[in-house]
Formats: structure tokens, sequence, C-alpha cells
């Protein structure tokens, strides 16, 4: 087999994660499909450049990440989809069992920045070490373990899911200050 | 005297809010009292059913789109690199 069809090959097998991640980035599933479209095209344009033998699925992860952010950047916001805009008004709530309906789940998970986004993602569904979504996010790895423990809680707040039993202490306070002015 | 009125009404209201509030808030300052020690370890527990709570459900997601079929245009595209390099040989 040439090495143009082992790298086929592979591309092949990693396309349903590479279309899972584009779809935690872009929520429309045409949009995130379009995005490894132009991944695809812009990894056989730059085949040369890849290294045989290193790690392919963060090389393609990374061409989607940044090709991601540049459209971003040129559309200077999100594309506001229907989805997005229903997600902006549903409040989800957890279940009595604690559980959560994975709808609600999708629908909170999409009100995070795209950054949140893509760590949970990379480091918590895609099965990347906290080396590997470094590499691809272009940052350390300290700061994706920071980022990715932002983001739990910050989705654990959007699901309704309390973190700490924080809610009782601002009524305290208030409850204090109530007393002061009377 | 308009500012003395308003200041009154204002202070009323915001004495009723408070007054209307002092049920609930009791029992949440006996929560908080009563359950401090156990506090740290319960937040610990709670943290980390959420975390796999999260977890599950960002795999499911994950999951649920990798099992999806691939569209035939990505297998498309990648045949266009077996023709352009049948031209070269």
């Amino acid at each position: 087999m040439s090495n143009i069809a082992a790298f086929k090959a592979d591309l092949i097998e990693l396309l349903p994660s590479l279309r899972a991640f584009a779809r935690s980035l872009a929520h429309n599933p045409a949009l995130a499909d379009d995005l490894v479209q132009d991944t695809l095209v812009k990894a056989l344009a730059n085949v040369d450049r890849f290294e045989p033998g290193t790690n392919l699925r963060a090389w393609l992860f990374t061409i989607l990440r940044n090709h991601y952010y540049s459209q971003l950047r040129k559309s200077k916001r999100e594309v506001e989809d229907a989805d997005g805009k229903l997600a902006a008004r549903m409040a989800s709530r957890p279940e009595q069992d604690g559980s959560v309906d994975l709808e609600d789940f999708k629908v909170a998970f999409q009100q995070l920045a795209p950054d949140h986004r893509e760590v949970l993602t990379l480091v918590g569904a895609s099965g990347c070490s906290y080396e590997e979504a470094a590499q691809i996010c272009g940052c350390a790895v300290g700061t994706i373990k920071s980022r990715v423990n932002r983001a739990r809680k910050k989705l654990a707040a959007l699901l309704g899911l309390d973190e700490e039993d924080a809610a009782s202490l601002p009524s305290e306070a208030r409850r204090i200050e109530d007393t002061a002015s009377v | 005297m308009d500012t003395e009125a308003a200041v009154a009404g204002g202070l009323k209201s915001h004495c009723g809010a408070g007054g209307m509030d002092d049920g609930k808030d009791d029992d949440e300052m006996d929560a908080v009292l009563n359950k401090n020690s156990d506090d740290a370890g319960r937040r610990r527990g709670r943290s980390a059913a959420n975390k796999s709570l999260i977890t599950r459900n960002l795999r499911l997601a994950y999951g649920e789109v990798t099992s999806e079929g691939v569209p035939d245009r990505f297998l498309e595209i990648l045949n266009r690199i077996d023709e352009s390099e049948g031209k070269k040989s």
C-alpha cells in the first residue's frame, strides 16, 4: 500500500470523530459538515506537511479547529442559527434522580463559549490526553486543565447542578443587610 | 416632604420583601449551621457526581455523531487523491 493510500485509509477511519468534534464547535450539522469538508480539502492540499508516524488525529483536529476560529473571526460573531436562539431561551433543570436529559444537556452545552466546548469534547469525549488537547489548541497543558475545570463548573451551573452550597449564603447576607437597614 | 415619602415607601417595600423571605431564610440558616462539618465532604461528592454525569453525557452526544454514517461527499473528496495519484504514475 502506497503512503498516500495508507494516509487515505487513516483519514477515513478518523472521519467519524472529526465530524463529532466539528459538531461540538458548530452545533448546526450542515455547518459542522462544511467544516469537515474544508478540513479534508486542506489536509489533502497539505499532505506533504504531515509527518508519517505522527498523530494524524491531532493534526486533523488542529486544522479543523483553526479553520473554525478563522471563520468565526471573519463573521465577527457566531452564526446565529435557530437552535442557538432556542438554546438561549431554554433553562434546563436536572431530573429528580439527579440525571440529565441528553437533549437538555446538548442545549446547555451549546451555551458554553467555543473554547470551553472544545476542551470538554477533546478531553471528556474524544479520548484525547491533556497533552494532545494542548497540542490541538496550541496552549499549555496547565491551561487545558484549568479550562476543563472552569468549563465543567459552568456547564454544571447551566444544567442546574449545584457544585456548592453557595446558594444559601447570599440570602443570609441579604437578611443581615435587611435587618441593618431597619 | 416628597423625598421623605419616597424614602418611607422604599423602606416599607424593602422591609416587606425581607419579611416574606423570613421563614425560608431561617431554614437555610439552620441548614448552614447544622451541616457545616459535612459540607466539604458533600461538596466533593457532588462535584465528582457532576463530573461523571457531564462526562457520560459528553460521550453520549459524541457517540451519536460518530455512529452516524459518513456522508458520501467526504469519501468522494478522498477518492480524488486516488485519481490524482493515478495521473501522476
